[in-house]
């Protein structure tokens, strides 16, 4: 043991100074947390995949209305999205009509879409 | 040994993550950037749309004046929308814009025509007679005198019925054009106040765009090269189009226009006094050549060369019936797809086709031996045969729905 302790203190080893440390630490971790909060931040407020999945159908329940003429009102549930298409008549426009879809999830509006649509007659000729 | 220099070790791990978060947040940012501007490209296109069913729409009467609306009243979704008169045809303009994003589309409409009358006979208080191989498809009005079998140079009747189709009695009038629409293209054909734009050369102009004049010079009346788009082109005598010209979606208004062998295009042709094509020309949809007869004692006409496929409208229109009736001649083998009007005469080369429909106040068809008035010999006349996506003139008068005739640039 006592033959250890001698190897031991015959060697010299250069240190950092407390406030090298300290300073050290300091940036790291400032550098660190702004970063994460940034990073935090815009995670947060960006694209939401429901959102997009809302976007997505809506507008594929305006194309399917529109193809197969399909002017009632409907509403869909889908993955725990509430969509809601209401027909109205466009004012001013006897031959033309509003559908607008709605889109919740837990009473939080992910989106909605408009569009004026012409009533169209039927393809017999 | 273990060196110690902390402070550089820690500035030199900060630059990294400080590198690495930089990296995260710009991939973050882009990717939003991108998600709203296809947001706004989907609201755009969707507010496209809406233009294009309000500019269809029997409700929008406005031309020559671009409307800027509102389209839900939540002053977020403005359109410009504007309408104008394109020969024959109504051109539509649709512009949707949001912040620095604008869409648009530009397109000619057209009237879907239910109508399914294959021949209309002005009543002249004498009959139709039909031999050889005709064949009528569709609805006929004929005069009160009516529908008889009749033999042509040894030739009987070949079919079995006379008329595939309802028979109805004409009235001594053909149905009227759309004035307006007439007045419009007269306005054209007296103008001698532009005198700008004398080119020989290629011309394109966007449909976006306002109006291109071209004045086509006295000295050298002919067109051999490219014009497309909005472009009306004006010659104050006798135009010549050659085959090598390429006309697209133009419309010409001259004295007398004449059509040179194999000439391909589309493109509407307006003239006082004559239209005369040579054989083999190819007239696409939607083509139309006019004539408009004024105070004038010749006998206007229009001549479509043989072996012509012409997909669109002809007509010929006198204000008031002269002896001088106005005359189209349909060229031998010649196939019409389309609406072939004239207030006078049509003078037909047998053998002949038409797909769509025939109007006129008497028949006058040309044997080697005989001239025949009000006789139809081995002509074919088909209503059905018609596109049911072929889409009508605003000439005519139809009541009918508006659809998207053609998408133009």
């Amino acid at each position: 043991m006592a033959e250890v302790k001698k190897i031991t203190l015959a060697r010299k080893l250069e240190a950092s100074t407390l406030v090298e440390v300290l300073i050290a630490m300091v940036i790291i971790m400032a550098v660190f947390v702004s970063g994460m909060a940034i990073f935090v931040n815009v995670t947060q407020s960006g694209v939401s995949i429901s959102r997009l999945k809302a976007q997505e159908r809506m507008s594929k329940m305006m194309e399917e209305s529109v193809s197969n003429a399909d002017w009632h009102d409907q509403v869909v549930t889908e993955d725990s999205i509430f969509y809601q298409k209401s027909v109205v008549a466009y004012p001013a426009y006897p031959d033309l009509l509003l559908i607008e879809i709605k889109a919740k999830q837990n009473d939080t509006d992910l989106g909605e879409f408009r569009q004026v649509v012409k009533k169209e007659e039927d393809e017999d000729q | 040994m273990i060196r110690a220099s902390a402070l550089y070790i820690a500035i030199i791990i900060a630059a990294v993550i400080a590198i690495f978060s930089a990296s995260l947040i710009a991939t973050a940012y882009f990717y939003r950037l991108e998600y709203q501007k296809s947001m706004r490209m989907n609201k755009l296109s969707a507010n496209l749309n809406s233009g294009i069913s309000i500019l269809l729409s029997e409700g929008f009467k406005k031309y020559d004046e671009p409307q800027i609306i509102d389209l839900f009243g939540k002053e977020n979704d403005s359109l410009t929308l504007c309408k104008e008169k394109w020969g024959v045809f109504d051109l539509a303009m649709v512009k949707a814009f949001t912040l620095a994003d604008t869409i648009g589309k530009t397109f000619l409409t057209g009237i879907r025509d239910k109508d399914l009358t294959a021949l209309y006979l002005s009543d002249e208080d004498r009959p139709l007679s039909v031999s050889g191989s005709t064949r009528i498809t569709g609805d006929a009005l004929l005069p009160k005198a009516g529908i008889k079998q009749a033999y042509v140079e040894g030739k009987p009747f070949a079919g079995k019925k006379l008329v595939e189709g309802s028979v109805k009695t004409s009235k001594r009038t053909l149905p009227p054009l759309n004035m307006e629409r007439l007045d419009e293209l007269e306005k054209w054909l007296n103008d001698t106040i532009h005198i700008s734009g004398i080119t020989g050369d290629s011309v394109h102009n966007s449909f976006f765009n306002s109006v291109r004049i071209v004045r086509v010079p006295k000295s050298d009346p002919v067109i051999r090269k490219k014009h497309t788009g909005k472009i009306i082109l004006l010659c104050d005598t006798t135009l010549t189009i050659n085959r090598e010209a390429v006309l697209e979606d133009i419309i010409v208004f001259a004295p007398a226009i004449v059509v040179k062998d194999e000439f391909q295009g589309n493109c509407q042709l307006f003239a006082r006094d004559s239209i005369i094509t040579g054989k083999k020309v190819l007239f696409n949809y939607p083509s139309c050549l006019g004539i408009l007869k004024r105070d004038s004692k010749q006998q206007p006409k229009i001549v479509l060369g043989p072996n012509t496929i012409f997909s669109g409208i002809i007509f010929s229109w006198e204000e008031q019936r002269s002896d001088m009736q106005t005359m189209i001649s349909l060229g031998k083998n010649s196939l019409i797809k389309g609406d072939v009007y004239a207030s006078g005469f049509i003078k037909l080369e047998k053998p002949l086709t038409v797909e769509g429909r025939l109007s006129c106040n008497r028949f006058i068809i040309q044997t080697p031996v005989t001239l025949y008035e009000n006789y139809l010999i081995d002509i074919t006349l088909s209503r059905t045969k018609r596109s049911p996506y072929y889409l009508n003139t605003v000439l005519f008068e139809n009541k009918g729905e508006q659809r998207v005739l053609k998408w133009l640039k």
